[in-house]
């Protein structure tokens, strides 16, 4: 699947109206103005994590064979993907 | 001092009403005598609470205010916080006025108070309390009436409040009457006919609890009964299954056996609500009970639930 509107250099954050909590090291996620309810999977939360703070899709690529095993190319597609689902639903924006 | 002529407790607050509350727990007169956590009086129920956040056939809340009508019986008004209802009899009996404050209403006088309440029923063991939750149907009433009779103090029916504490959460005392449906009658040996129905020509009935317990207990598992249709041969009766959920389960579960989820929404709680039922998932195991239906599994469910309970006291 191709993400055109995703440029890997462009930052991005979490919405306010993404609403988290960690439950035992898993995040879960409510969106506060829809009440739409999303887990995140191991590597979910790993990203959701990265995204603390401000961070563009490569960087997040990039951070992926390090903790998980993955090749790069493998960890850009999953990236891209998972940020341009999370941008559809209105949890993460441009920076 | 309230003038008010009744006082009750029932989920830790001091309850001063205008009517007899005779389903809930007299106040000691040292209760009695402070001022009251929530007034229940009668009064005019304006037709509209404005612009409400969400709304449905018989009710509307926005943050601050929740409106319920239900023809013929009774409106109700709840705001201040949950500090006050006010009931506005429209031709129902005191029975079917009190039928439907018990109901949606101290459910929303609940969730105004912002405690986190859950669609199901408590009691306390050995082991600390257990909450049983699950959908209209899944079997609930029945399962409480079974651990009453096996001699578990009842904490709540229907909604079940818990309470972070400092030493982790807890299950407050709700009231000792409970709602049952005819077959839980008769599982606790009463004969359905002596009860008096919940409202008027209904085969649920009201049922003082043959043990409450009154003071908040901690809680150690929530159990989601969850009923699914089965066809067996006979004597192949399918076991009742259990199975801890995961981090995501676990929350989603308690998000929709939240009690009436619309209303905290129509509160403007929903951040508060996520938050909270994120932190009860951490903290205790949230396991689904899946039990056959129609097969006999009463008896089966409760072995599973003070099986699981055991369990997790050991942690």
């Amino acid at each position: 699947m191709h993400h055109a509107d995703l440029p890997p250099d462009a930052p991005l954050r979490r919405a306010d109206r993404a609403l988290h909590a960690d439950v035992n090291g898993t995040a879960v996620m409510l969106d506060v103005e829809g009440g739409q309810y999303y887990g995140l999977n191991e590597v979910g939360t790993h990203i959701w994590g990265l995204l603390d703070r401000p961070a563009t899709p490569a960087e997040i690529a990039a951070d992926l064979p390090r903790h998980f095993a993955v090749e790069p190319a493998e960890a850009e597609a999953a990236t891209r993907a998972f940020l341009a689902d999370l941008l559809e639903r209105g949890m993460i924006e441009p920076a | 001092m309230s003038d008010a002529p009744h006082h009750y407790v029932a989920y830790g607050l001091h309850v001063a009403s205008d009517w007899a509350l005779p389903e809930l727990t007299e106040a000691p007169p040292a209760v009695a005598a402070t001022a009251p956590d929530l007034r229940v009086v009668r009064g005019t129920v304006p037709d509209s609470i404005g612009e409400p956040r969400e709304q449905r056939v018989t009710w509307a809340a926005r943050p601050g205010a929740w409106r319920h009508e239900i023809p013929g019986v009774a409106r109700y008004l709840v705001h201040d916080d949950g500090r006050e209802v006010v009931v506005e009899p429209t031709g129902g009996t005191d029975a079917d006025v009190r039928a439907f404050l018990f109901g949606s209403t101290l459910g929303a006088v609940l969730h105004q108070r912002q405690l986190f309440v859950l669609h199901g029923c408590a009691v306390a063991t050995a082991h600390g309390a257990v909450a049983v939750a699950g959908v209209s149907g899944a079997g609930k009433s029945t399962t409480l009436a079974e651990l009453a009779r096996r001699g578990h103090p009842v904490l709540s029916d229907d909604k079940t409040v818990v309470r972070f504490g400092e030493a982790g959460p807890e299950v407050l005392s709700g009231y000792p009457t409970l709602r049952l449906w005819e077959d839980a009658v008769v599982r606790l040996g009463e004969a359905p006919d002596d009860l008096a129905p919940l409202r008027e020509g209904r085969r649920k009935f009201l049922y003082r609890a043959p043990a409450f317990r009154e003071e908040p207990a901690p809680l150690r598992l929530v159990v989601v009964l969850n009923a699914y249709r089965s066809i067996a041969a006979d004597g192949d009766v399918p076991a009742v299954r259990a199975e801890r959920l995961g981090a995501h389960d676990a929350v989603q579960a308690l998000l929709l056996q939240t009690y009436r989820r619309r209303i905290v929404d129509g509160s403007g709680l929903r951040a508060e609500h996520f938050a909270w039922t994120a932190r009860l998932a951490g903290s205790v195991p949230i396991v689904q009970l899946d039990r056959p239906t129609p097969a006999e599994t009463v008896g089966a469910v409760a072995d599973a639930v003070e099986r699981q309970l055991a369990a997790a006291a050991e942690g």
